[in-house]
């Protein structure tokens, strides 16, 4: 124990890869960071208009994402448990595309309980709650021994029906232990069209369907870095303090731009008391054109968002196009089933920077309490 | 389950208002619990009764979530409202008087937390070995008049007694901020974050801190964030427990249902 303090925090994490996208049909990297990312907030595109794109392509874009958008919706819903077990809901779960998390809740303090595209329910709980409860987990790997635990039940599984012993365990647990009624949104995806499919909610469920609302708006007069001749390549990755830098930047500009940040407007000039900050040399005035969807936001519209951006910087002759997702500060996970927890952040968000040529450059954040690795 | 366990009841008459506000920021912050302290001088007079009247309108109901954005998935607008305790503060500053702490009395009985706030060496000696009390509070503000030891510390510590630090004194005054960081790095260092809690003892809504602002004042404790993160927390099975655990305790054996 020092005298002083020593402010030991623990940290946040950034992970930045390289990845190609290809055809539509192959999975790379990027397209599995979006796929394995389940429970997503907000989606924003940042597209720079040229000098030679003006209004016309900005409307098109803005009709172009909103049509994309207007399938996207999700319902918010008042369920027990139980209805989890429920074997016309178990149909919708084995056809793939449906998922659920619960809302209003803090992963660090109550229990959380989503139920993961791969047709797995997953309780989050606190002890007094896994005493009460009943079923079989595991303790959680970002809490002090002990403090929660993690409880995945596969309702796809086959074997999962009534008259199987689990089964009657678990629903007698949610009928007597755990009874309670609680807010999830949930999402039923048809791979195929793209559609929300209606799920028999019961009559009492209060379900409300709610469209992820899209809002665009364009940064004006903003400097734009070049982002063609970034120092990544295939065979020795980033080296080097310099070119990581160089990388780095790019992040923070697409973050100001995000934002919405006066610090990158061509006409700013501030004080160097409160801000220094520079845009990375060679920056050149531009238009950004920002779309934004919020809401809860199913894996697939990412991945379907991914191959339009492709396709409009093919179209269009971009430099460039990103894409920010943020993920639910209290979801259970963040990527693949890694147990996501919130200590002072909870971030679990990404960022696909694609270029022309098909690369793509994936950053992810992640917040101190993680256990996802590359 | 964040958690305040020291918000001063304001004495008759006084600054009632104050404190609905103080509730409100409680609850904006994040706050499951909270124990309004009626603080006692002396004990030579008995105890009056408990002044301290729990109102379930006290509290705001939070909004009702029809009215907000669907998409807010922000625990304000949990529908639970702020659950509340009553506690009594004893200053102990004279040793031959009585204190009358055992579980026979009435009037103690009918708070859910008994503290005491020693003055003198003696009589912190005492509340660790025999006093039958849930809270050991010093006043951190000040120079305590006396070293804290270890062995009796951690025989407290072994009774079940939790200490209290209160961070709003730092607040209020600038010697009192020194003294709170020496004092409180002292008990962090007899008790390595053991059965420590951090209350406000805020007297007004703006001395109130939020529960991740708090954890961040335990790191200049010398507390990392998951102690300094259990020292605001309560598990429903510590301190302030379920009835049919802590018989002992004073602690009202018919309030299950505020727990």
């Amino acid at each position: 124990m020092s005298v002083h303090p020593t402010f030991d925090q623990p940290n946040s994490r950034l992970i930045v890869s390289l990845s190609y996208l290809s055809d539509p049909d192959k999975t790379s990297p990027a397209t599995k960071t979006a796929e394995t990312h389940p429970f997503n907030h907000s989606a924003k595109v940042l597209l720079p208009l040229t000098s030679n794109s003006n209004q016309t392509t900005r409307t098109r874009w803005e009709k172009g994402f909103h049509q994309h958008g207007q399938a996207s919706k999700f319902h918010k819903v008042s369920l027990p448990l139980r209805f989890f077990l429920d074997t016309t809901f178990q149909q919708h779960v084995r056809r793939g595309g449906t998922m659920a998390l619960q809302c209003n809740v803090r992963i660090d303090q109550d229990d959380v309980f989503a139920l993961l595209p791969s047709g797995t329910l997953l309780l989050n709980v606190t002890k007094p709650t896994y005493e009460k409860l009943g079923l079989v987990g595991k303790p959680s790997q970002l809490s002090p021994k002990g403090e929660r635990y993690q409880i995945s039940v596969d309702i796809s599984a086959p074997s999962f029906k009534p008259t199987n012993k689990l089964y009657e365990r678990v629903k007698w647990c949610f009928e007597h232990t755990l009874p309670n009624t609680y807010d999830f949104y949930m999402s039923s995806i048809d791979s195929s069209t793209g559609a929300l499919r209606d799920i028999p909610f019961p009559p009492d469920a209060n379900a409300k369907t709610i469209s992820n609302p899209f809002t665009s708006h364009t940064e004006e007069n903003v400097l734009i870095p070049p982002m063609s001749n970034l120092p990544l390549s295939f065979s020795s990755g980033i080296d080097g303090a310099e070119d990581q830098e160089t990388v780095l930047e790019r992040l923070e500009w697409i973050g100001m731009v995000a934002c919405g940040a006066d610090r990158i407007r061509a006409t700013d000039k501030v004080d160097p008391f409160i801000s220094v900050y520079s845009t990375p040399e060679a920056s050149t005035p531009g238009d950004v054109f920002i779309g934004t969807w919020t809401g809860f936001i199913p894996a697939k519209q990412i991945l379907d968002l991914i191959t339009g951006l492709r396709d409009l910087i093919k179209q269009d002759s971009l430099p460039w196009a990103a894409l920010l997702v943020s993920g639910f500060r209290d979801s259970p996970i963040s990527w693949r089933q890694s147990e996501h927890g919130y200590a002072s952040n909870g971030e679990n968000d990404y960022v696909l920077l694609v270029l022309p040529d098909g690369r793509c450059v994936v950053f992810q954040a992640l917040g101190s309490e993680d256990t996802f690795a590359i | 389950m964040f958690v305040d366990l020291n918000v001063p009841w304001p004495e008759a008459g006084q600054n009632a208002p104050e404190l609905k506000k103080t509730l409100e920021m409680l609850q904006s912050f994040g706050y499951d619990f909270v124990a309004y302290n009626h603080v006692v001088p002396n004990a030579k007079t008995s105890f009056k009764p408990n002044p301290i009247k729990i109102d379930s309108a006290q509290t705001n109901t939070k909004p009702s979530t029809e009215t907000l954005s669907p998409l807010i998935s922000n625990a304000q607008l949990d529908a639970q409202p702020l659950r509340q305790l009553t506690r009594l503060t004893i200053i102990a500053d004279d040793q031959n008087s009585n204190y009358q702490l055992n579980n026979t009395n009435p009037v103690l009985n009918s708070y859910d937390i008994l503290a005491i706030r020693p003055t003198t060496e003696r009589l912190f000696q005492q509340a660790c070995q025999t006093f039958d009390v849930d809270i050991i509070s010093l006043d951190m503000g000040s120079r305590l008049p006396f070293y804290m030891k270890g062995p009796t510390v951690n025989l407290a510590i072994s009774r079940g007694i939790h200490f209290e630090i209160c961070y709003a004194p730092a607040i209020r005054d600038q010697t009192a901020r020194k003294h709170l960081i020496t004092n409180a790095a002292a008990l962090i260092r007899l008790t390595k974050g053991k059965n420590v809690i951090i209350t406000s003892e805020a007297q007004r809504a703006m001395e109130v801190r939020g529960p991740y602002d708090v954890i961040n004042l335990g790191s200049i404790f010398s507390l990392n964030q998951a102690l300094a993160k259990n020292c605001i927390t309560i598990n429903l099975t510590s301190n302030v427990a379920t009835p049919q655990q802590h018989d002992d305790k004073h602690i009202k054996a018919s309030c299950p249902q505020k727990l």
